[in-house]
């Protein structure tokens, strides 16, 4: 199986994935009669600016301007299939998911003033994967560092009291571990912002104004860190302890090659593939915590925006996120796929 | 591969298993106890109604933090009195006496002085007159308010004020007592204050406290001892009032606080237990029932319905868990009357199956090969029996340490939905609390006691089954047994 066919292979199971959520969310809206609902405000947004133009035109009585604009209204409910069924329009709504063709919010601006739902969610995914890509790779570190270093101390008092460490982190919600660190750093100690990405007044300059943003953004990252390292540190050592057991480690110290290179390349090369799987599966795991950790913070990435768009009841907008969400963790996935490739050339061989 | 004996031993020699049972046996007790106390729709009826809690002081500490705060904070305390004291002639005028008792043992001031009166029978058109006294243990006598009720033109006499809604007097905030206190502390204390000086201060230092002057600044400071309020009421002999009562507002409240509705935390937070066992049972029970169930077949009958389960499973599981759920529970949140905590409950099942289906599917596989099922197929057993009398029983230990290994999760599931406004308001789940919390801004005001508890317990239930999963390991992977 070559590379390029043994790509496409994954790719096609993860577009079904993503087709799977769009088929999911279509038809929960569409039974639902959320999406009749989505459309009619994109039509009666369309028809009051139909009306605002003609009003503005000379010698049409109000009469005749409200028979043009009913007139307008039915062509439109047929373009946009309100006279059909749901099921009917299923996969123009799902063209529509695609592309964010989800009209206007009705709470929501962008930062630029824009309430298009396009806008607003495009200008905050960069900061959702700022902070999600950091924690990530913060947690990678720590967790191959500190499983390494476990993996030669199997048994002691060090391992056992990992695995309690990781128990309970697994069982500490990441967002009331977020209110902890609020309590703990801003309200005692007074020395860490408690949400928000910049301060009241900014500054203007580059330089400052990154320092600023990334002082926002140390509450934050240490609430994913805190909350995703405990089980990525027992993981790593797992994955380690397994392939330290296999013969070839044994070989390789029979042979007396120094600790150092059987641990480089006799322990952990091998172990890359399940490595970055576990990578991947903390991104994943982050974009959970990034809904909830931004939420608390007041982040401005999408998880708050999901937050802001339950409390005001925003359908579309929360379609929209969802599908961002999923095309964000599909991709990542299928940036592990090429990883494999590049780690372990096992993968393409059969 | 069945649980024996040797297999419950196995569970209760591990450190981590007996950790797990003693903190379920706590988790079940506390469920009996709410179960067996409240009622069943406390939710509705007491949590969520604010005349359940209008007596308490609002977002205060629970009262042990005594032990570290060095000083005695002064606690809740509530009079009451039904029974006339007598009868006392003032100027010509029979006044029937309530009086109102209470001791400020505490080196602090009370936060608030409230008092309520309930359905006052009149027995004449002319109405009735109050007089609010206040008695400090310095001796002091001031009157802090007076007031009439006369009963509505053509009423039936007698006619019962107050019945409906009781009489609530804000003594520590009501402007005429300022005004009484104003002329108070002038004659005795000969301090000239504006209205707006004493709103400043807060009548509750003038009405327990006495001045004492620090470089040249009146600081007020706590009077202990014992205070009186005497209600003194004019009218007909036969005019009574049914109850009085008075609230002293504490700087704390109760074992866990209160949060900014006065709402009894400890209460609460109690009647989460049976909630997150709730929760965590059904959802895994269900969720296992299904994944296992699907499993089982697809394994078992491969072909097409295999290939059909393990697509469908496979693009399930790899949707991402928390954007999805929040879009589920959220749609099915719309649809009024739907209970809430369903929506959460069906939201975790519908995306929680496949994991389990993935793994079961595998180990029938290899079962599958075996002669026993061989011998059953060949004496002429049906699909149905083989899968369910033959191949079940082997699986269940398995199934079953599954089950318990996915209780946390589902816990946490539906904390993180509550705390993101998913959940129902008027069922107090831990989430749902933090989530109030979290709205009112408690971390940022360092209401700790509204914070904590709830995650501490949502923790607890998590890691209660995680230590449960821990110590059945051994038993249901035989290959770590062996080491």
């Amino acid at each position: 199986m070559g590379v390029p066919r043994y790509l496409g292979v994954k790719a096609f199971n993860l577009m079904l994935v993503l087709l799977g959520v769009l088929l999911l969310t279509a038809i929960l809206f569409g039974a639902t009669g959320l999406s009749d609902k989505i459309l009619r405000a994109i039509i009666s947004e369309e028809v009051r600016g139909y009306r605002a133009q003609l009003s503005q035109q000379k010698g049409l009585t109000p009469e005749e301007i409200n028979h043009l604009v009913e007139e307008y209204k039915k062509n439109l409910e047929i373009e946009y299939g309100l006279d059909k069924p749901w099921y009917v329009r299923l996969p123009d709504m799902i063209r529509r998911i695609v592309i964010l063709d989800l009209g206007t919010s009705k709470h929501m601006t962008s930062f630029t003033g824009s309430n298009q739902i396009r806008d607003i969610i495009v200008e905050r995914v960069p900061y959702t994967v700022m902070l999600m890509t950091t924690a990530v790779l913060i947690v990678f570190a720590i967790g191959l560092g500190f499983g390494t270093w476990l993996s030669t101390k199997v048994g002691s008092l060090w391992d056992r009291g990992l695995s309690f460490f990781a128990s309970i982190s697994y069982a500490t919600p990441t967002w009331w571990l977020a209110l902890l660190l609020i309590l703990i750093f801003s309200y005692y100690l007074d020395i860490l912002p408690y949400g928000g990405l910049l301060s009241p007044n900014p500054p203007k300059e580059f330089l400052p104004r990154l320092l600023d943003m990334m002082y926002h953004a140390i509450l934050p990252i240490m609430t994913l860190v805190l909350a995703l390292s405990g089980s990525a540190i027992y993981i790593y050592r797992s994955i380690l302890v397994s392939t330290a057991t296999e013969d070839f480690v044994t070989v390789a110290r029979a042979k007396g090659l120094p600790e150092n290179l059987v641990l480089r390349r006799y322990i952990i090369r091998p172990s890359l593939h399940p490595i970055l799987t576990n990578l991947v599966l903390g991104l994943a795991g982050s974009l959970t915590g990034a809904i909830l950790t931004e939420t608390v913070f007041n982040w401005p990435g999408m998880g708050r925006l999901y937050y802001e768009a339950i409390l005001n009841i925003d359908e579309p907008l929360i379609l929209a996120l969802t599908y961002v969400f999923t095309l964000i963790y599909v991709a990542a996935r299928f940036i592990l796929e090429i990883l494999y490739i590049v780690v372990d050339p096992r993968v393409t061989v059969e | 591969m069945s649980v024996t004996r040797s297999g419950w031993q196995i569970y209760i020699s591990s450190l981590v298993g007996k950790a797990g049972l003693i903190l379920l046996i706590f988790m079940v007790v506390a469920s009996i106890y709410v179960l067996a106390t409240y009622p069943l729709d406390y939710g509705i009826r007491v949590w969520s109604n604010p005349k359940s809690w209008a007596d308490n002081p609002i977002t205060v500490p629970p009262t042990w933090v005594d032990f570290f705060t060095g000083r005695d904070l002064v606690t809740h305390h509530i009079t009451i009195t039904t029974t006339s004291k007598g009868t006392e002639t003032i100027a010509g005028l029979k006044f029937k006496v309530y009086e109102l008792d209470y001791d400020l043992e505490e080196d602090g001031f009370p936060t608030y002085l409230m008092i309520k009166i309930y359905n006052v029978s009149m027995y004449s058109e002319r109405g009735v007159y109050f007089v609010i006294n206040f008695t400090r243990p310095d001796g002091d006598e001031i009157r802090l308010i007076t007031f009439a009720e006369v009963p509505p033109p053509n009423s039936d006499l007698p006619y019962i004020a107050f019945s409906k809604n009781e009489k609530i007097i804000f003594l520590s905030k009501e402007r005429s007592v300022g005004f009484s206190l104003l002329t108070y502390i002038n004659t005795k204390y000969n301090l000239n204050y504006t209205i707006d000086k004493l709103n400043e201060i807060n009548y509750n230092k003038v009405l327990f406290g006495v001045p004492t002057e620090e470089g040249g600044d009146v600081i007020w400071k706590p009077l202990k001892g014992v205070y009186k309020i005497n209600v003194y009421m004019l009218g007909e002999d036969k005019d009574k009032i049914a109850m009085l009562k008075a609230v002293f507002g504490g700087e704390s409240y109760g074992f866990l606080g209160t949060d900014d509705n006065g709402r009894d935390l400890a209460q609460g937070l109690l009647f989460g237990f049976p909630v997150a066992l709730a929760i965590g049972f059904f959802t895994s029970i269900v969720t296992t029932a299904i994944g296992a169930s699907l499993g089982i077949i697809s394994g078992y009958k491969g072909g097409r319905v295999d290939e059909i389960i393990q697509r469908i499973s496979d693009v399930v599981y790899n949707f991402p868990f928390l954007p999805i759920i929040i879009l589920i529970v959220f749609i099915i949140s719309r649809m009024p009357g739907f209970p809430r905590l369903l929506a959460i409950f069906g939201a975790i099942v519908a995306l929680g199956w496949p994991g389990l289906t993935i793994l079961i599917r595998s180990m029938v596989l290899s079962l599958k090969q075996s002669q026993f099922i061989e011998a059953a197929k060949a004496i002429g057993a049906s699909d149905r029996r083989i899968m369910f009398k033959h191949i079940f029983p082997n699986l269940a230990p398995f199934i079953f340490a599954q089950m318990i290994f996915f209780t946390p999760g589902a816990i946490l599931a539906e904390a993180a939905l509550s705390f993101l406004g998913l959940g129902d308001p008027n069922i107090p789940t831990w989430g749902q609390i933090i989530e109030e919390s979290f709205r009112a801004g408690a971390a940022l005001n360092g209401w700790w006691w509204w914070v904590l508890p709830p995650g501490l317990l949502i923790m607890l239930a998590a890691i209660t089954f995680v230590f449960i999963a821990l110590g059945l390991e051994p038993i249901v992977n035989p290959k770590l047994q062996e080491r």
